[in-house]
């Protein structure tokens, strides 16, 4: 209890994971460290699948190959964050599902767009089908997530 | 119309813990349909039990939801379970809204602390300040059994842990009506009788020993199958032996020893001897998938079966929850 | 031949932020004994119990059922069935309650749950946990986000606007004034709800459902026992769920089966229900469609067949789905005054059998024959639906 929560019982739940990644996910994290980033094909759609998966959900089938696609896209959906949530990171910050050359299915990263202040900047400087470019964290900095590129306005 | 098992998967081993939990469900799945002959579009429905805190991911039938074939399809989801996703399956297909129906279960805990995880099943008013886990649940559920079971049954069977930890696992079953079974000309179970129960929350004294809900349970699935003796209609059990302690106080509730002849039926069990047989598979020993040990349980015995003599009958015993608080009873036959 | 089903009785509690004065057992108990006195039985007349809970992490205690099963009614061995799937999970147990029926394998099944999202404190924190541990876990996407983009989708094909978003908002928290256990009861202006603070672009405060807290409950049973009870049940005459792809950036792109603006999966869910039903969407008098966002409002009505997506947003402001419109949708002022999740997609149920029965009190719709339900979950994922008629489905068996 706390002087806040005086009839109450405070829990902190702090549990550790090792989520295995498996084959796949392991290939595109080491190829996204060489600046690469890779999809998967699936032989019964023909789809070319990011993020990349062992099988296809739509067919219940595997991924067959990989397929580099390419660094530049198009925002597919997106929306900005003006809120603050306990664990995330301070707003405002734009997230995005982009679209990128060579993959049919769209990726979610951020979108580093300066000047978000609110609902009408956001209206003037983010649109479906705006294009987009992949930027790399520098080699010091990466974590092996997601989270070591994102995705810029293409001027 | 009766549910029946035209199929079974355990995927388990060493090699699996190296896949992400989303592929090793995929690669049971698909295994199930391919051995089975099917292919995922005879699916009509899935029914799966996913445990959020064992998986680590707050709702985790999303994003397994896609390994299950789910993809615009009827998917329901018991996470008490997998035995209950099983009976809703079996439920379904009786009602008829349902021809063939895939059912999931699985537990990767190479990836998380599930120790420390058995522990947020706990209230947090009374229980979780205290050390209990799995373990130590176990351990007290045991020392209520050595009270009711008496010390010659003690003696004869030991109270050792059945197994050192759970391995990595999915199961998966393949479910359809009778009639879709007997068109198939392959062997299958059918799901005679079936019941499902639980005990108070409030572990204590006579019922953390005998687990009434376990007795409840298999009186349902008795009545369902027309049993009245099943020492004599059984021909062999499958169940969740954390001890072998355990495993008596189970056929005990199972009505197959009586509180009269426990101590005959104790050094029978010891000795291998009882009139049907018990873990004929090894057991828990053989099988801890930690959450998916009852779907596996089930698996197991459908194995055997179909392996076996026409109108053969076996139970497969499955039990979770904060030791065994919840147990469930499927008596399967041969085909 | 399934067996015919029919609702008893339902029970709910006042949703609220906290329930500081009753722990969970004692919130799910209170709604229990408010649907069984509704369908005038005890614990004794239930055979079986499903008990809907959603994230565990949200209450708090994982695998609660079990703490809850003495509450649920499920003392003395009585069967009792946990279901989960995500905001879905109350409409998905009553179909789980349902099957226990129609096989023949029970007669009166209990549908309860309780929720106190109020108190996790991070509930979006947590719902950020939902998420692919791989490649979206590091990202903030959390159930807010995911529908504001799916709102920017719905705007890009169909010229839907903000304003537009907000009217749907005033509909709402105007017939929840009608709605005792209802949340949010606030009167607010288009005004009001644009200005609102902008949580995720483009959805506002005052588009937003609240972190509510209560119960709630069904009795469902076989049709001999409802003979003698009830003279004006609920009959469930239609069932529909499916399931679309977990992978948002799947549903965009030339290849995908429908952008995201559109729920194809939804569309089949209901679709399967009408058919099942012998029914259409012209045979609804009114619908308790789940919708936690003023601007999924405008996307799920098309989905049932009520309205074009080109046309929605003008019949909404005409007052099409008003309670006295042609449509009436959501009278109980819907998910958007009231979000208890685990309780959620049931209370669309209830919403809608009591419709049926004619126990909706003020916002009672006139001369309602057939109601449909629907429950969402996952990320926008599970799709749950029924249908409540005032007679049993043709060919059902009464037994």
């Amino acid at each position: 209890m706390t002087a806040e929560h005086p009839n109450a019982v405070i829990e902190h739940w702090d549990i550790i994971y090792t989520h295995d990644k498996g084959p796949i996910v392991t290939e595109f994290y080491e190829r996204l460290a060489e600046n690469k980033i890779l999809g998967r094909h699936c032989p019964k759609c023909g789809r070319v699948l990011l993020p990349p998966r062992a099988f296809c959900d739509r067919d219940f089938a595997d991924t067959d190959k990989w397929v580099e696609v390419g660094q530049k896209g198009v925002i597919e959906t997106f929306t900005v964050v003006f809120q603050k949530f306990r664990g995330l990171p301070d707003p405002p910050y734009c997230i995005a599902y982009v679209r990128l050359d060579g993959a049919d299915t769209s990726i979610l990263n951020f979108v580093r767009v300066p000047g978000l202040v609110d609902a009408e900047a956001v209206r003037h400087k983010l649109k479906v089908g705006q294009k987009v470019k992949v930027v790399f964290a520098p080699k010091g900095e990466r974590t092996g997530r997601i989270t070591d590129f994102w995705f810029e306005p293409e001027v | 119309m009766k549910a029946a098992i035209i199929g079974a998967k355990i995927l388990t081993g060493p090699e699996v813990s190296k896949l992400s939990l989303e592929e090793l469900i995929y690669r049971a799945a698909s295994a199930a349909l391919k051995e089975t002959g099917l292919a995922i579009g005879d699916v009509d429905q899935v029914a799966i039990a996913s445990s959020d805190g064992l998986d680590g991911r707050a709702i985790s039938s999303m994003v397994t939801a896609p390994s299950v074939g789910a993809y615009r399809k009827s998917i329901i989801n018991s996470s008490s379970s997998g035995e209950h996703a099983l009976a809703l399956a079996a439920l379904q297909i009786m009602a008829g809204r349902s021809r063939i129906c895939l059912v999931a279960n699985w537990a990767k805990p190479s990836e998380g602390p599930m120790r420390e995880v058995d522990r947020l099943n706990m209230d947090p008013f009374f229980y979780r300040p205290l050390p209990l886990s799995r373990t130590e649940l176990i351990g007290l559920q045991t020392e209520a059994m050595i009270a009711a079971a008496g010390a010659d049954s003690v003696a004869e069977l030991g109270t050792e842990p059945q197994t050192k930890g759970a391995t990595d696992a999915a199961v998966v079953l393949i479910l359809a009506s009778d009639a879709v079974a007997r068109r198939r000309k392959s062997p299958f179970t059918t799901i005679e009788g079936f019941g499902w129960a639980c005990d108070s929350y409030w572990r204590g004294g006579d019922e953390l020993a005998t687990m009434p809900s376990l007795a409840k349970a298999a009186s349902r699935a008795y009545r369902m199958a027309k049993i009245d003796d099943p020492a004599s209609a059984l021909d062999f059990v499958e169940a969740i032996d954390f001890t072998p302690l355990h495993l008596l106080m189970i056929c005990r509730a199972l009505g197959l020893c009586t509180d009269g002849n426990m101590k005959e039926f104790a050094g029978q069990l010891a000795d291998k001897k009882t009139k049907i047989r018990i873990n004929p598979s090894g057991g828990l020993a053989a099988r801890d998938y930690d959450f998916a040990s009852g779907l596996a349980a089930v698996a197991t015995s459908h194995y055997r079966l179909v392996e076996g003599e026409k109108k053969a009958r076996g139970l497969a015993h499955a039990a979770s929850a904060n030791a065994a608080q919840a147990n469930s009873v499927f008596i399967l036959e041969a085909a | 031949m399934a067996r015919a089903v029919a609702v008893a009785g339902t029970g709910q509690t006042k949703y609220k932020s906290r329930y500081p004065e009753l722990t969970q057992p004692d919130l799910l108990r209170t709604a229990i004994r408010r649907a069984l006195e509704d369908a005038r039985l005890t614990l004794d007349d239930i055979d079986a119990v499903v008990y809907a809970m959603a994230p565990d992490a949200l209450t708090g205690v994982m695998h609660a059922e079990r703490w809850l099963a003495d509450a649920s009614g499920a003392i003395d061995g009585k069967p009792v069935i946990r279901i989960n799937t995500g905001g879905a999970t109350g409409l998905s147990a009553v179909q789980a309650g349902y099957d226990h029926i129609a096989s023949g394998a029970f007669d009166t099944v209990l549908i309860c749950a309780a929720e106190r999202t109020g108190e996790s404190g991070d509930a979006q924190s947590i719902l950020n946990r939902i998420w692919d541990p791989m490649f979206e876990r590091a990202l903030p996407l959390n159930t807010i986000t995911m529908l504001a983009m799916q709102a920017v989708c719905f705007f890009q094909k169909y010229g839907t606007t903000e304003e537009d978003m907000a009217h749907v908002s005033v509909k709402r928290h105007k017939a929840a004034l009608k709605n005792p256990y209802a949340h949010i009861q606030q009167d607010v202006t288009v005004e009001e709800v644009l200005r609102s603070r902008m949580i995720a672009y483009p959805i506002k405060l005052l588009d937003s459902c609240p972190s509510s807290s209560g119960a709630a409950a069904m009795v469902l049973t076989n049709g001999e026992t409802i003979k003698r009870l009830n003279e004006r049940p609920a009959w469930i005459t239609g069932l529909g769920c499916a399931a679309e792809t977990y992978w948002m950036g799947d549903r965009t792109g030339p290849k995908a089966e429908a952008y995201h603006a559109d729920s194809p999966a939804l569309a089949q869910s209901i679709q399967t229900s009408y058919a099942m039903a012998g029914l259409a969407a012209k045979d609804m008098q009114v619908a308790e469609l789940y919708a936690p966002f003023s601007n999924i409002e405008l996307h799920v009505i098309p989905e049932a067949g009520f309205a074009s997506p080109y046309e929605v947003a003008r019949r909404m402001r005409e007052g099409a789905f008003d309670l006295d419109g042609e449509m009436p949708i959501n009278p109980s002022g819907g998910v958007l005054c009231s979000n208890p999740i685990a309780a959620t997609a049931l209370i669309r149920g209830i919403e809608a059998a009591n419709q049926v029965m004619g126990r909706a009190g003020d916002h009672q719709v006139k001369g309602v024959r057939n109601a449909l339900a629907t429950g969402i979950g996952g990320d926008h994922q599970f799709f749950a639906s029924m249908i409540f008629s005032d007679r049993p489905r043709a060919g059902d068996d009464l037994s």
